[in-house]
């Protein structure tokens, strides 16, 4: 028993998406699927995937993809019925089909772009506009009935029902009595889903997707009272999206003048927002109303992004203002801008400001930095360039800190031996990120990375107590965070049991 | 920060590292990690000798109700340790000749050698000489579970037989295949092959 010779053999190897058209949907897929022609088994095609697109329906064999995949049309389905299974007999969804070929629609190809159109009704190419060209449509349908012989591949002529070679019965095509059983095929679902499979089946071919035209969204209206077809089709398609991008680039155009209308309003709300979130602040500090996180997020916020920037007293320095574009000297010329902006922040610290400025991480000075400026910004590049400067005019040095990747620009105060001295004197009271952060008035995530800067160190007076090694995790309140013990293992003489 | 040893109910006496919460957590610097290190394996070996224990899980520390919750636990500071930390000692206890993974070839389960085998091989060919049980065969049973409570009473079996072997090396035993399983022969020092 053989495959009923409307079916199409595909490249099982190639996922499924690709071999579907433009335009084609895939709707359902379904594994441990075998096949019946007629009424009995088709032993080759025992194991595979089936997949139902808008179009097709697809059987891709998992032992031989290549050899025993094949799709169908959905066209050629007359009739549907379905069987729900019994004892060992698995469900079962039997297709008719018509073998009426002219109902056959078979993809083809525009012979003048190429574009390989899906099946369908539709009688242009979906790309070029130009028309099915007729001998092609009439042609496909002989050459698929090929007469070799099945047992000695001798090609017979058409006509013969018995090879003239070896006298085995020739496989006929369509039309002949004997081939009405193999009209009918049948999907075993060996591995379930056949219920949600024959849904999308009928729905599928309730829909009739191969009866529309495909590519709506290029037929323009108009087009179709003119003749849709050739260069003037093409010329009036490029016409029209020509003036649909005119009509979407003037929106956006429009769009953009009353965004630049209420940017101006946009900062001096930011401006206004700045100054009260500072007030605000102020105040809550001292009550200590706001949860910790609230408030370095709130001032975070404002002096990132919104608060008035430190200002210059002269003009930001080019690479032009320098003699001779002297690039060494310009650097050296930005340091010592970059360390008035340094002075204006560490000036301007006091009173709202959590973080320290005596330690800075580089991301947070270069941004203040280029806000200063305003103009002619200073790339990454060129900040680190001026970095190595600065700590020849300042007391400011950079180190990355720890094994973390974060490089930060500190004075003595945050040295690696005057951190490890003050937390020796916090010591023995245990210390966790948070509370070492606000003694030193910096983040916790800076916090966090300089005690295990210290605890890494050698001779390190601190080790760690992590919460993961509770008994009963959240016992007693207080959030989970490492804490830090001095240093109990340095020292310690054995005092337990001994023998 | 005061920290006291402590008696547990069972009379051993823990040491008073044992109360700091840190001892708990692998120690990522490396030189406070060999010393927390070191101190475990000293409480491990000290507490299974106290109380003959043969074998250390990776599953004692995961779950309670065993022979080890006096020293893997702490409820007094709330701390345990944890499966990973105790697998980091297995290991550098293996590497210091102090354990073995027991049965072979899984990283879960070890015999402890709170004495060196050969002081164990020593141990049993001394109790062998004075029970007068030289030149007799003996089944491994006997051995390890005597009517008169030896010094060897419960040891496990891989461990006696690395014992015999041991003394085979000096020609002072001799495993011999017996019906029902195995057995071994001691002979005096002076032996001569």
């Amino acid at each position: 028993m053989d495959l009923p010779s409307v079916t199409t053999s595909v490249d099982g190897t190639i996922p499924i998406e690709a071999l579907l058209f433009q335009g084609e949907d895939l709707l359902a897929s379904q594994d441990g699927v075998g096949l019946y022609v007629g009424n009995d088994k088709l032993p080759s095609h025992q194991c595979g995937t089936s997949h139902l697109s808008s179009h097709r329906l697809f059987y891709i064999d998992s032992p031989h993809p290549t050899r025993r995949s094949f799709s169908l049309n959905l066209s050629l389905v007359k009739k549907t019925e379905y069987y729900a299974g019994l004892f060992t007999s698995s469900p079962k969804a039997s297709l008719f089909l018509s073998s009426d070929s002219s109902d056959d629609l078979s993809p083809w190809t525009c012979s003048l772009c190429g574009f390989r159109n899906p099946p369908g009704f539709s009688a242009v190419c979906g790309l070029c506009g130009v028309p099915v060209p007729t001998p092609v449509q009439n042609l496909v349908p002989k050459s698929r009935s090929s007469n070799a012989c099945t047992m000695c591949t001798f090609i017979n002529h058409p006509s013969l029902a018995t090879c003239e070679m070896c006298d085995s019965p020739l496989k006929r095509d369509g039309d002949g009595p004997s081939t009405t059983s193999s009209l009918l095929i049948k999907l075993s679902f060996r591995r379930g889903g056949d219920k949600t499979f024959y849904a999308d089946l009928k729905r599928a071919l309730m829909t009739k997707a191969w009866q529309s035209l495909m590519t709506p969204h290029l037929e323009p209206p108009q087009a179709s009272l003119g003749t849709s077809s050739g260069i003037s089709h093409i010329l009036s398609l490029n016409q029209s999206s020509q003036s649909t991008s005119n009509v979407s680039l003037s929106l956006a155009l429009q769009d953009l003048q009353a965004l630049m209308v209420k940017a101006k309003h946009m900062v001096n709300l930011a401006d206004d927002l700045s100054s009260r979130l500072s007030a605000v602040e102020s105040t809550t500090n001292n009550n200590g109303d706001f949860p910790e996180g609230t408030s370095s997020l709130l001032s975070d916020i404002s002096n990132l992004a919104i608060s008035k920037p430190p200002s210059l007293e002269s003009t930001p320095i080019t690479l032009e203002m320098i003699k001779n574009r002297d690039e060494a000297r310009w650097l050296k010329e930005l340091a010592v801008e970059l360390s008035s902006v340094l002075h204006g922040i560490q000036v301007k610290k006091s009173d709202s400001d959590t973080s320290n400025p005596d330690l800075l991480p580089l991301d947070r000075l270069w941004v203040s930095w280029n806000r200063a400026r305003g103009v002619s910004l200073i790339p990454p590049s060129t900040f680190l360039d001026v970095l190595p400067h600065l700590e020849s005019i300042t007391n400011m040095r950079i180190r990355i800190i720890g094994q973390s990747s974060i490089k930060v620009l500190y004075t003595p105060h945050f040295s690696l031996p005057s951190i490890s001295q003050r937390i020796s004197q916090i010591l023995p009271q245990p210390l966790t990120p948070t509370s070492f952060g606000t003694s030193e008035r910096i983040t916790i995530s800076l916090s966090q990375l300089l005690l295990s800067e210290v605890e890494m160190s050698d001779g390190t007076p601190i080790c760690r107590d992590d919460w993961e090694s509770a008994i009963h995790v959240g016992v007693g309140g207080g959030v989970l965070e490492t804490k830090y013990y001095p240093n109990v293992f340095v020292d310690y003489v054995w005092d337990g049991h001994s023998e | 920060m005061a920290l006291s040893s402590h008696t547990t109910s069972t009379g051993f006496l823990l040491p008073s590292i044992h109360s700091a919460p840190p001892f708990f957590t692998k120690q990522p610097n490396p030189i406070t990690n060999s010393t927390a290190t070191e101190q475990w394996i000293r409480l491990i070996s000290e507490y299974a000798r106290f109380k003959r224990l043969f074998y250390l899980r990776i599953d004692d520390c995961e779950a309670t109700g065993n022979d080890w919750d006096e020293i893997l636990r702490n409820e007094r500071i709330n701390r345990r340790l944890l499966p990973t930390y105790l697998s980091y000692i297995i290991e550098t206890m293996i590497e210091k000749g102090l354990a073995e993974y027991e049965p072979p070839k899984q990283t879960r389960s070890v015999i402890l050698y709170w004495r060196a085998p050969e002081e164990w091989a020593e141990a049993l060919h001394g109790w062998v000489v004075s029970t007068g049980r030289l030149n007799t065969i003996m089944t491994f049973y006997e051995i390890t579970e005597p009517e008169i409570e030896s010094p060897l009473s419960g040891i496990p079996l891989p461990l006696l037989r690395k014992c015999i072997s041991i003394l085979a090396k000096t020609n002072r035993s001799q495993i011999i295949a017996i019906p029902d399983g195995e057995g071994a022969r001691f002979f005096a020092r002076s032996t001569l092959q």
